[in-house]
């Protein structure tokens, strides 16, 4: 290396340790977000240029030499050779959802410091990896899944857990984030005016799409984003209005009305709904994310939450539990998520000119991931850290008032007043932002406030706040649509090989039958959540958290079984720390989460305490609910702790030389495109 | 012996008549302790390829994956960009169908694509 690059990225390095011991050591005052831009850019810079490149040349050894997949299968349909720079807008857009935006606003109870620092410690050394080693993997592999890849590498026991770990996941995904949704919109006439509004704004991207102007879907996600603003208005207009009453929905209505939707969604044309919302959910996404960013550097917000809470003792409103282990298992999406193995072992290795550029778009679209979540912490945390609390804590958890939320949170040394509140609430056109758990309208708020102080001041701080809720509550749909459509397709393919029938996607009666047990299952825990005085948040999202560890820990299980059959065991601390680090957590979690004495966090300790209070409606509901959350968390542990188990031996008797090494991986040809790979 | 083997094959390949020379043997020799089976596609490789070297960034892939591959052309990376959003948004799927197809743009055939790209989004998850 130069002695000009030696001195720049010798200037990184001390930028980012500069500002990572400012974000760590400075405690009297607060301190500017851009101390956790910086020393996030510098993370990513760092462990791109120096990490990727070890992993890339060591332990992958990537051979620019090779054709990929998308070079020797092509079709023109799934197999496509892609530029770059597609394929990781392609990959980012796949793998950025609510995830990386909630999660870190609900681990920000504890202090913008921990989040902060597993976002960034973890994107580097372990989600990054993760999304990379599994991506080119599967390019190896001719484009498998993660269950094949599974299934092939380790045993057959391994793909039927992968199998049985994925639509675990899926359900507890698509119960928690219909959650969210519900806690953003319920008594929120203007939220819900605008939501519903995307539904005929989504059939009519499809008509339009079919009949008006096929193919130019671009000029039709404009259209429906411009109709979309239009209903942000509109909504506005609706909640002045005589009409509000008729969009203004408690929980159990709004859980109902998604229930209902999602069947529909599931059941419904793709090219009707579900394709034409994906897009219009993208083109916001893509544009929100940038235009956050934007702001938060023209704003340079000061952070209003201290850097650690009192909350890392486990007694925290938002979620009970300490710092370790559920600050690592709140925030997954941000810095490693198992959802992502699904992604980079899907569509992207099919679209991939070479195998060199796996690197950039699996780690860096993983590392754009990971500063999404860096942004979201930092909107949270531009909140009064009363603010924050009284949004984001269950009735439960603080009283089941205002007046008594706002002296429990006072009391905790975060003083707030019932004024302040019903002046925010007012300003963002809301009559009340008490306990509205879930993350959404705390993110929704850190993100009008930035906004606002930019453009515009409190007078459009409305407007923004519900730009924000209509961005999340359709990346929220979007996951809904497409996770209800992959469970129910994942179904019917494991009931085909049952009745043959059952497996026929064209079916209507499968389609219709497999939808409805899909919803069922995901429907039953949001019941469960929205009906759960503390919030369910409190429950689901840690059980969500742990479901998505487990199944990083199947991908990384994976990966270091590849790593070793590859005659490169002495790199498997590459992707063996992390899964060390992962089932540590996991296991740790989902141990306090079914035995913890605590009812706030044990479910079995929380089914006691109820059988031993006094009876209420419901009581055995309850009971039972607690019940099955443990049986679902015990049973994973389980599951994965075979593959874990099963991956193990596998290794030593490599390592051992008991077994000859034999990966899976296509042969090798050599590519047709050698002056363009050079 | 095996890992070794495969970094220098990634690291320092040398490919080419020109640049034939007692390191392409070496190189040649470790593929085929390592990967027999890819003996003979370097060979070929190589006659497709004349006097191109590699470097060692090659194998990481940083000599390709910069941004300055693209930044000092605005008009490139506006280009680029579009290209992206219209791999994203399907646009260019539904252009590849019609070059496969020998189709025109029309209801029919876009009702024919979505038919086909359904099966596609049937797998696709969204990540969370």
């Amino acid at each position: 290396m130069k002695i000009g690059k030696v001195l720049i990225w010798l200037a990184v390095a001390a930028l980012g340790a500069l500002a990572l011991a400012t974000i760590a050591f400075h405690r009297r005052e607060p301190i500017n977000a851009m101390w956790l831009v910086v020393a996030a850019l510098c993370s990513y810079a760092l462990g791109y240029r120096f990490y990727s490149k070890f992993v890339a040349a060591n332990v992958l050894a990537l051979d620019a030499m090779r054709a990929t997949p998308a070079e020797r299968l092509e079709n023109g349909r799934d197999f496509v050779r892609t530029n770059k720079w597609v394929v990781f807008g392609h990959h980012f857009a796949a793998i950025a959802g609510p995830g990386p935006l909630v999660g870190p606003v609900l681990a920000a109870q504890f202090g913008y410091l921990p989040g902060t620092l597993w976002i960034l410690v973890g994107a580097v050394f372990a989600g990054c990896v993760q999304d990379f080693v599994i991506l080119l993997f599967s390019v190896r592999r001719d484009g498998k899944s993660l269950g094949q890849m599974a299934r092939d590498e380790i045993g057959k026991t391994a793909g039927t857990v992968a199998f049985i770990s994925v639509l675990s996941i899926l359900v507890i995904l698509l119960a928690v984030v219909a959650l969210i949704i519900v806690n953003a919109l319920k008594d929120s006439p203007w939220g819900a005016f605008t939501i519903g509004m995307t539904i005929p704004i989504a059939l009519l991207m499809g008509v339009y799409l079919r009949y008006l102007r096929p193919g130019r879907v671009l000029e039709a996600s404009v259209l429906g984003f411009l109709l979309v603003v239009a209903a942000i208005f509109g909504g506005q207009w609706i909640s002045q209005s005589t009409h509000a009453g008729a969009f203004t929905f408690a929980g159990t209505t709004l859980a109902i009305l998604i229930i209902v939707y999602g069947f529909a969604a599931s059941a419904l044309p793709v090219w009707l709904l579900l394709a034409p919302r994906d897009y219009l959910s993208t083109f916001v996404k893509l544009g929100t994310v940038a235009i956050l960013a934007l702001g938060i550097v023209l704003v340079r917000p000061t952070l209003q939450m201290p850097a650690l809470t009192r909350f890392i003792d486990g007694s925290g409103p938002v979620f009970a539990g300490n710092l370790f282990p559920f600050a690592f298992i709140t925030i997954a999406c941000g810095a490693i998520s198992g959802f992502h193995s699904l992604i980079s072992s899907g569509t992207t290795p099919k679209m991939i000119a070479r195998e060199t550029q796996t690197r950039m778009v699996g780690y860096g679209a993983m590392m754009a991931e990971s500063f999404v979540g860096i942004m979201a912490m930092i909107a949270a945390c531009t909140l009064q850290p009363g603010t924050y609390l009284a949004v984001n804590s269950g009735a439960g958890m603080v009283g089941g008032n205002a007046t008594a939320a706002v002296a429990t949170i006072s009391n905790w040394g975060f003083p707030i007043t019932a004024d302040q509140m019903a002046l925010l609430a007012h300003h963002v056109g809301e009559k009340t932002l008490f306990f509205r758990t879930g993350g959404a309208p705390a993110f929704a708020l850190g993100m009008a406030k930035i906004f606002s102080d930019s453009l515009g001041g409190t007078a459009v701080m409305a407007i923004w706040y519900h730009f924000a809720i209509m961005f999340e509550a359709l990346f929220i749909l979007t996951v809904l649509d497409a996770g209800t459509r992959v469970a129910r397709f994942m179904l019917q393919d494991a009931l085909g090989h049952v009745w043959k029938p059952l497996g026929r996607t064209s079916w209507y009666p499968s389609i219709v039958a497999t939808s409805a047990v899909t919803v069922a299952a995901w429907g039953y825990f949001l019941w469960q959540g929205i009906r759960d005085p503390l919030g369910g948040i409190n429950s689901l999202w840690p059980l969500f958290g742990i479901c998505n560890q487990l199944l990083a820990a199947v991908a990384l299980c994976v990966a270091t079984t590849i790593i070793v059959k590859m005659g490169r065991s002495r790199y498997i601390w590459v992707t063996l720390v992390p899964l060390c680090w992962l089932v540590a957590v996991t296991f740790a979690a989902a141990w306090h989460k079914v035995f913890d004495p605590n009812p706030l966090i044990g479910t079995l300790a929380h089914a006691r305490q109820l059988a031993a209070g006094p009876a209420m409606e419901g009581l055995q509901r309850r009971i039972f609910n607690d019940q099955l959350d443990a049986a679902v968390c015990g049973l994973l542990v389980v599951l994965v702790s075979v593959i874990v188990i099963e991956s193990g031996t596998q290794w030593i008797s490599v390592i051992t030389g008991r077994r000859k090494p034999a990966t899976q991986e296509a042969p090798f040809v050599a590519t047709q495109y050698a002056e363009e790979a050079l | 012996m095996k890992a070794s083997g495969d970094r220098v094959i990634a690291r320092d390949r040398v490919i080419g008549v020109a640049a034939c020379s007692d390191h392409d043997v070496m190189v040649e020799h470790t593929i085929e302790l390592c990967h027999p089976e890819r003996a003979g596609a370097h060979a070929t490789a190589s006659r497709r390829t004349p006097a191109l070297s590699v470097s060692k960034e090659a194998a990481s892939g940083s000599s390709y994956e910069t941004l300055k591959d693209f930044l000092p052309r605005p008009t490139s990376a506006i280009r680029t960009l579009l290209a992206a959003l219209r791999e994203i948004f399907d646009e260019s799927a539904y252009d590849r169908f019609l070059l496969r197809t020998h189709a025109s743009r029309s209801r029919a055939s876009y009702r024919e694509f979505t038919r086909e790209r359904d099966a596609a989004m049937l797998k696709k998850p969204r990540c969370c």
